[in-house]
Order: structure tokens, then sequence, then C-alpha cells
């Protein structure tokens, strides 16, 4: 009896040692979600999962200068996923094709920045019903940026800090967040002027680093 | 000989008149693809803030597409030029001055942010950064305008936010029940609907009673 009672602690101490239950554990499902069901395609030179890079553009950088770099504010301690932004190419001799351009566009008054997805044939992705980051093929990003300064004004005066809050929202969506549906909820993927001590952060909150997490896990 | 002359001269005038006048290339078909743009943009919350943003408010005809603009990206991995930023303008009749420094009877250019765009195969696509369908010749438009100087052209407040069509009685009623849907509004998507309800009902409130 007493060896049955040896074995079967052993037996479960093995089973403790090789499957260690944090390894079957998921990420809590954000408490409001707005994050896509899309992924990149499997053959994307460049993807989260494996370190996004980007190029800025002359326009970009010749309006606004080495701001670009706020995108490294997704970079997280993650628990669950690998997302990260390995490379922003500010000042570049050559133009690497497989990275994501920033650049700077004369967009009209009230359009701050866009994101342009594409597929592996380079087809705009995203019709009427769908939005982008439900697509499942996605290949290239990039993001325009409006070249007119007086856009990121905040009561007249130009806003380093809402430039960089575009910018952190835009990135955002190429790691496939969507907009929050519902204002109640601190996070940069609002489309409002960032806000001191209101939910329209200018910088990653706990909130975006759930939907990140729970949409990569596993990917 | 002469009369043969006199008529060849009037053909060919015909024909010339006949093939300015509509330049099919910038016409929309019904069942193109639509290709949606999300874009970061200002919202407003109210129809006030709309008003103080708009330097000037018309009614408004659109009466000829003037053409699109189209900004690429050549790209080597794909060693073609990618579709990006983009936009149509129409020279637009004013039929009624709300606000602003315009009068009756004058054309403005107005921009809107979509165009078409040829694919590989031949296949065209609509390409709209705008959330509202593309506006339609002839047809009467209540316009919340800004000026943009690097397009050379006005552009509607926050793209949906100041850009609607006059309504019917159907619509109103609806608007004021609060049962509008995307498609009353010419809207593409949800997102925008959420946005532009509270307004719209303050526009139809305002102008349209």
């Amino acid at each position: 009896m007493r060896d049955y009672r040896k074995i079967f602690t052993a037996l479960l101490s093995l089973i403790l040692i090789l499957f260690p239950i944090s390894t079957y554990a998921a990420p809590a499902a954000p408490t409001v979600s707005y994050y896509g069901a899309g992924n990149y395609s499997s053959t994307a030179p460049v993807k989260p999962t494996t370190g996004l890079k980007f190029h800025v553009g002359y326009n970009a950088i010749n309006t606004y200068g080495s701001v670009f770099t706020a995108a490294f504010d997704w970079n997280k301690n993650y628990s669950y996923c690998d997302v990260h932004i390995s490379t922003i190419n500010q000042w570049p001799a050559t133009k690497r094709p497989e990275y994501f351009l920033i650049e700077g566009y004369a967009l009209e008054p009230n359009r701050k920045a866009t994101v342009y997805y594409y597929n592996a044939q380079g087809t705009l992705l995203n019709d009427s019903m769908q939005y982008p980051m439900d697509y499942s093929s996605i290949y290239r990003c990039s993001i325009a940026i409006n070249k007119n300064r007086n856009e990121f004004n905040i009561n007249g005066v130009f806003s380093t800090k809402y430039l960089k809050k575009v910018i952190r929202h835009e990135v955002g969506h190429v790691l496939l967040l969507k907009h929050p549906s519902t204002p109640y909820v601190a996070s940069v993927m609002h489309q409002n002027p960032p806000r001191d001590n209101t939910q329209y952060s200018d910088v990653v909150t706990s909130t975006d680093i759930g939907n990140i997490e729970y949409l990569w896990y596993n990917k | 000989m002469k009369r043969y002359a006199l008529v060849l001269i009037c053909l060919s005038l015909i024909l010339t008149i006949v093939s300015c006048s509509k330049d099919s290339s910038l016409d929309i078909p019904s069942d193109i693809e639509v290709v949606t743009i999300a874009s970061h943009r200002r919202l407003f919350s109210n129809l006030q803030e709309v008003e103080e943003e708009a330097e000037i408010i018309v009614e408004a005809v659109p009466k000829k597409n003037l053409g699109q603009t189209v900004k690429t990206e050549y790209n080597e991995l794909f060693e073609k030029e990618l579709a990006g930023y983009g936009y149509t303008v129409w020279e637009t009749e004013i039929a009624k001055v709300y606000k602003g420094d315009v009068k009756e009877g004058d054309k403005i250019n107005l921009l809107q942010s979509y165009y078409i765009w040829e694919e590989d195969d031949g296949k065209k696509r609509l390409i709209s950064h705008s959330s509202h369908k593309p506006i339609e010749k002839n047809k009467k438009y209540l316009l919340f305008l800004v000026y943009s100087e690097a397009h050379e052209a006005h552009c509607a407040v926050s793209d949906y936010q100041g850009l609607f069509s006059i309504p019917n009685a159907e619509l109103k009623e609806r608007a004021e029940k609060g049962t509008l849907t995307k498609s009353d509004l010419e809207l593409y998507n949800d997102e925008a609907l959420r946005n532009v309800k509270p307004i719209y009902t303050e526009v139809v409130e305002k102008y349209f009673k």
C-alpha cells in the first residue's frame, strides 16, 4: 500500500514538472476588446511577432524630425506574445523594400493619418463591410501622416505630444488594434486629441497591452 | 462640294462636343468594388463645433468632375506602384449661403478623398478614404467646408461630419425617431454612423426643418 502511495506521489511530481500549469494559462480576455480577427500572411517579410521594421520617409523626417521613435512605446514586457517594434529607420541612406513606410503627405484638413494594408500582390485590403485588421492575408502596411504641422495643434500651438500620440495610434493599427467602441476606456486607440487625466491617452495603456496580448497569444 | 464640307464640319463639331461633355473614365460603375480606408481624424461631438470649424456653410451642387489625384509608392518587393492617398475634385455651384465670404452662383472646387484605381488585371476599384459615399453630380448637399491650400480646394469638415445630402420627409422622420441607418446617410460603416448621428439630428433641426 505504501509502495502505491510512493508511486502515485512520484507520478504526480513528474506530471507537475513536465507540464507546469502555467503552460496552459491564457491571457484573460480584455475588459474592453478592440482587436481585429486578422493576421499577417505567413510569408510576410516583416510582421509584429518577428519585429516590425519601419522606414521613415524624407517628407515625414523633414517636417517632424525624429519623433517617430515614439512607436517604440509599444515594446512592453508582454507575458503572452513576442510582439515588438525592432527598427525605426529615421535617417536611412537607402530604403529597404520590405520595411513598412511612414511618410508625410498633404492630407486634407482634420485628417491626421491613415494606415494602408496590402496583400502579397500589393493590392489594398479592406472593403466597405470588413476592417483590414480582420484580414488574415496582410503582407505589408504603410502609414501616411499629414505633413501640415497645424494638424497637431492643441489650443493653437503645435503639440509634439499629439503627434507622438498619432504615431503610436497608427502603429497600434499596424498591430491590428481597432478604435475602442466605447469612450469609457483609457487607450491610445481613441481618435481624439490626447487630454491629461482622461481616457484619451497619448501613451500605450494597460488596456491596450491587454488587447495586444489577447490578440497575439498563440499567433 | 461646299455642302459636303459644311456637313463634315458640322459632324466633327457635334462629335467634339459629345466627347468633351462626358469623360467616361471618371464615372463610377454601380457594381464597382469599394475599398474603404480608415483614417485618424478629428471628430466633432456637436453641431456647434462643426459650425465653428467651418469657414463656409453652404448648400451646393456638384456640377463637373475635375479629375483625380493619386499618390503612389513604388515598391521593389512588388515591382510596381502601390495605391495610396488620393482624391477627386468636383466643380461645385453654390445654391445657398449660411456662412462665409461666398455668394449664390459662385463655383468652388470641392475635394472628396476617393479615386478609381485600376488593378493589374484591369479591374477597377473605388478607393475611398472618405466614409461618405462619393458625391453625385447635380445632387444638392449641405456642406460645412474648410479650405485646403495644399489641395487648392474646399474640403468637408472632418469628412462625413460636414457633408449631408438634402433629406426627404421620410429621412427627416427617421432622424427624429433616431432610427437612421448608414445607408440613409450614404455612409460606408457603422463607426461613421455612430459618430455623425448626434450631429445629424441637430443638422435636421436647424437646416432642414
